[in-house]
């Protein structure tokens, strides 16, 4: 079996420096993800690339906040059972439709969790933001963006390879267009810091968009 | 104390000296006293020395303490299904009170379709959750609101997690740790019992009784050996913390010098807490019973607080002697000694003379077996595993260790309580009841947290872990190893691909060669693949995993989760090999979680007592396999439970879930799987015998009963079926393997896109003009589908 102890103690005994340094990198792919989102989403207030920043530091229980990759699903998704029952019944009972179990009634607490998980990570508390995530993904495992945010956080502790793995997961569940380009280019960046550029090439071309400004 | 052993030295030197001359007589006197100063120096240093000892040892803890273990909290969000009393059933077991007024922490008030709550805080390794008042609001089994006292939403809120037990990570050695306060409180009985029995003037004397240490003396001195010890209880904790058993002077001057020094230092409570949990009151294997919480439990299966009379008495009395008293060895022994400890209560006021003669009338009580296990030992058994494994073992000494697990205490509830589907099983087949084991574990989808594991039918044993130790046959429970291997390669096999169920036989290097036979006998001829997993025919699934290879079969089987295994032999195919159920929920595992590979995990992290984080066991993910072949196979494990051979779920679990799973019957059923999975749970439960002897079960009588009875009290969210982007449906005629118009008959089966049947028919068979095989818009299906793209 593959532990890798994630470090705790390796962590909050680095300089605060590095952590810095460590979250302006983190930046970038999250306002990616805005910009993307955004797009997808439309109203313009949500194109702002960093929304986070004015928060106070980790609140226990997390207020409602704007988000970055808002309710994208929910609002695409058709609703469960809609003109599909009647035609789907085959010489089998194995029909069964395929179709999204639910839109995401839990959307309000997954939010609320991404965002303590970001100030969490903020914070520099990374195994807090960790724990955090894991409480999400056991609320709604076929998130996309909790699969991305996990990636990122991977990358912030420096392993880039489990990092691509849980990218290679977002791309799994991406439900839109944006979505998966996003979660292509997270793939690509995680291949990046491994040192394995075909790899990287191979996933910015599978992004399906321009070869992108180069990254840290 | 040295001061106390000069007159003794001065009065042997006068009866000593009938001197005859002047100078002698002086000369005496000096040596004499020269050598009193030395004794009463040597016996001061000594005595210091010893005090040394005493302080060290209390200064610290007296003894390890243990980790706690603690569940999974029960979170609370908005979306959630969780009813009403599920919620008060969870809060009554954290011992939240139902009040009115909610000022108080640890405190709910059900209103109408609210529960309103005023949550204790919790330390989580992840931050405080403060105490704080939280309102949750249901429609029907639904949270649809969870909001703090002013009405703000919160999304998402959690409880303190439930404990579930304490344990010594590095040692072999239990103890529950008992307060005196607590205990004075709780059960003031056992303490005055105790005194009443051991040590009446414990309250008055400075740790020595001279008086009894003196009627000792001359008792033994009569009997020519040693008999009786005259010890005060801080004695004997000084005689138990610092002492061997053996009986000398020089050990039983020392006792008495720590006794006085112990006294000096320390309060009564802090030396009767010292008793309490030090006392020696049995045997439990290798494990030594120290304590009369932890004899509590180990006797009669409860804590201090909730001990009756005559129970109090019986352990009372075996501080006298644990293993000549012991009462599941000795019990005439043990009830004699406790009936004089009943009439000692008696006779000191502490019950009435009748109360007296009805206690004296009940039988000892004690539990036939130890009573110490966590009410979940199997899940314990596996915490303690994974902690030897994944942490280092100088942090795991570390005192109060607080360790946080994935247990779901309701998920553990619930496979507990579905061995009882074995009861109307074993009557229906004339078993004598208990001839059937079982061992079952369920795990969360995604994450692979395990929240609950049984490793019997006794869930509060604690003994033989099958769900972690018993190596079975897998039976067909190997067969979507062979099926995801095909299903891989898809140029060559989709689900409607036809296999050919006719007789074969299979040369073997060194062996017979191997005629296999489905299960019933019979030969279908083609039939597709899908429904040979359904059915889980034998034959064609042997063809199938020969003609994508062995080795290829072994490789899938090995990055699903299962053991690496060489050289994979053609029975094998029938699952020949053995794992626990373990390793299979592992497998299955990862088939239920798109084919990305996690770790079970049964902590999710460990803090230490200051919350300092020791280390986390992080949710890894590992994509093992082709997330689009893994999709087709899922939807033919569904057509397991729709119309295969576990339809017989459909009782107990509504259809609308679209449970996925296989079950596993191996040679003379001998042993019987089922392994399943719903949209938020991934469950194996095996069936069989001990000593491995044959039964009648299939997967499907033996195991699945079980398998539903511990998912039905459970929510079972729908299987999330969108199909990946890679999937396409089409609606297909299976004879024809061919593609048909939506108003034909026909049935609709997801492929590989790119690899749909090229051929397209019309309701007749024929091909209609002018649509050579064009893909795509025939499918009825296809606005819908192209939202998931």
């Amino acid at each position: 079996m593959i532990f890798s102890p994630i470090g705790f103690r390796a962590t909050s005994a680095r300089p605060a420096i590095r952590m810095l340094a460590r979250l302006g990198r983190l930046a970038i792919p999250f306002s990616v993800i805005g910009l993307l989102a955004g797009c997808a989403t439309a109203p313009p207030m949500q194109t702002a690339p960093v929304p986070t920043m004015k928060q106070p530091p980790i609140p226990p229980s997390v207020q409602a906040h704007p988000l970055i990759m808002p309710t994208i699903r929910e609002q695409n998704l058709p609703a469960p059972n809609s003109g599909m029952s009647g035609g789907m019944s085959g010489g089998t009972g194995m029909n069964a439709a395929p179709m999204q179990a639910a839109p995401t009634a839990s959307a309000p607490a997954v939010h609320a969790l991404i965002v303590r998980a970001e100030h969490q990570t903020k914070a520099g508390d990374l195994g807090g933001a960790e724990a955090t995530l894991e409480r999400a993904v056991q609320i709604q495992p076929h998130d996309p963006r909790l699969w991305m945010d996990f990636a990122q956080l991977r990358l912030a502790q420096s392993q880039a390879a489990e990092a691509e793995q849980f990218a290679l997961r977002a791309v799994q569940y991406a439900g839109t267009n944006q979505e998966l380009s996003a979660a292509w280019l997270m793939v690509a960046k995680t291949r990046d810091a491994q040192g394995n550029v075909q790899g990287a090439a191979e996933a910015r071309r599978k992004a399906g968009s321009q070869p992108l400004q180069t990254q840290g | 104390m040295a001061a106390r052993k000069k007159p003794v030295k001065k009065s042997s030197a006068k009866s000593a000296t009938p001197a005859k001359r002047f100078n002698l007589k002086g000369t005496l006197i000096k040596l004499f006293l020269i050598g009193s100063l030395v004794v009463a120096g040597l016996v001061t240093i000594w005595a210091y020395v010893l005090n040394e000892r005493v302080v060290d040892r209390f200064s610290g803890t007296l003894w390890k303490l243990p980790a706690t273990v603690y569940a999974a909290p029960q979170e609370i969000y908005v979306g959630q299904h969780l009813s009403p009393s599920e919620l008060v059933s969870e809060l009554t077991n954290l011992h939240y009170r139902d009040r009115n007024d909610l000022t108080e922490t640890g405190t709910f008030d059900r209103v109408g379709n609210e529960i309103r709550i005023h949550r204790r805080a919790f330390d989580f390794p992840d931050g405080q959750e403060p105490d704080k008042q939280i309102r949750v609001r249901f429609v029907n089994e639904d949270v649809v609101g969870v909001t703090d006292a002013s009405g703000a939403d919160i999304g998402i809120t959690r409880l303190e997690p439930m404990m579930i037990g304490q344990l010594y990570p590095d040692v072999n050695e239990d103890r529950i740790l008992l307060s005196a306060v607590q205990v004075q409180k709780d059960a003031p009985l056992l303490i005055k019992t105790l005194i009443t029995t051991e040590d009446r003037d414990f309250y008055h004397h400075h740790g020595v009784v001279p008086s009894a240490v003196l009627r000792a003396f001359l008792v033994n001195l009569t009997s020519g050996h040693t008999v009786q010890g005259g010890s005060t209880i801080t004695q004997q904790l000084a005689k138990n913390l610092f002492l061997t058993p053996k009986r000398t002077i020089e050990r039983k001057v020392a006792e008495m010098i720590m006794a006085l020094e112990m006294e000096w230092h320390y309060s009564k409570d802090k030396i009767l807490e010292g008793y309490l949990n030090e006392v020696y009151l049995g045997q439990d294997g290798s494990q030594a019973i120290h304590g009369f919480g932890l004899a509590a439990r180990y006797y009669f299966g409860r804590p201090v607080d909730e001990l009756r009379p005559e129970e109090i008495a019986l352990l009372v009395g075996m501080v006298k002697g644990a293993s000549y008293y012991n009462p599941r060895r000795n019990p005439e022994r043990a009830k004699n000694r406790r009936d004089t400890v009943i009439d000692l209560m008696a006779n000191n006021g502490l019950i009435s003379e009748t109360e007296a003669g009805v206690l004296k009338q009940r039988p000892l009580g004690v539990l036939k077996e130890k009573g110490t296990t966590s009410p979940h030992p199997a899940f314990l058994n596996l915490v303690q595993r994974q902690l030897a494994e994944q942490y280092n073992p100088e942090d795991l000494k570390t005192k109060g260790l607080r360790i946080f697990t994935t247990m779901q205490p309701r998920v553990q509830a619930a496979l507990e309580k579905s061995v009882d589907a074995l009861d109307p099983i074993e009557k229906a087949h004339k078993y004598a009841p208990d001839t059937l084991q079982t061992a079952g574990i369920i795990t969360s989808i995604g994450t692979g947290e395990v929240q609950a594991l049984i490793g019997g039918r006794d869930p509060t044993f604690e003994g033989y872990n099958r769900a972690l130790d018993a190596q079975r046959q897998i039976g067909s429970l190997i067969k979507p190893a062979i099926y995801l291997t095909a299903l891989s390669d898809p140029a060559k096999f989709s689900l409607i691909t036809l296999l050919d169920d006719s007789p074969v036989t299979i040369d073997q290097k060194g062996s017979e060669p191997w005629t296999p036979k489905n299960y019933g006998g019979q030969f279908l001829g083609p039939t597709p693949l899908y429904t040979d997993l359904a059915e889980s025919r034998n034959v064609p699934s042997i063809k199938l995993g020969m003609d994508v290879g062995l080795d290829n079969v072994a490789d899938t089987l090995h990055k699903l989760g299962g053991p690496q295994i060489k050289p994979f032999f053609p029975a094998m195919l029938l699952g020949s090999m053995t794992m626990t159920p373990f390793t299979v929920a592992q497998i299955y595992q990862t088939l239920s979680s798109d084919g990305f590979y996690s770790p079970l995990r049964a902590i999710r992290s460990v803090v230490d007592s200051q919350g300092k984080p020791l280390s986390r066991y992080p949710l890894t993910v590992t994509k093992v396999a082709d997330p689009n072949a893994l999709y087709l196979l899922q939807y033919a494990m569904q057509g397991v439970v729709s119309d295969g051979t576990a339809r017989r779920l459909n009782k107990t679990i509504p259809p609308s879930v679209g449970v996925a799973g296989k079950t596993g019957t191996t040679n003379d059923s001998r042993d019987a799987w089922f392994a399943g999975f719903t949209g938020n749970r991934v469950g194996v439960i095996w069936v069989g015998r001990d000593d491995d002897k044959p039964t009648s079960l299939t997967g499907s009588s033996g195991a699945l009963p079980v398998w539903a009875a511990a998912f039905k009290p459970l929510y079972n969210k729908p299987r999330d079926m969108t199909p990946p982007k890679g999937v396409s449906f089409q609606r297909v005629d299976v004879a024809l393997q061919a593609r048909v118009p939506a108003q034909c008959p026909g049935i609709l089966m997801p492929f590989i896109s790119g690899y749909e049947p090229q051929a397209v028919q019309d309701c007749q068979g024929n091909a209609p003009d002018g649509t050579p095989g064009a893909p795509g818009d025939s499918n009825p299906l296809s606005p819908i589908l192209n939202f998931f793209r």
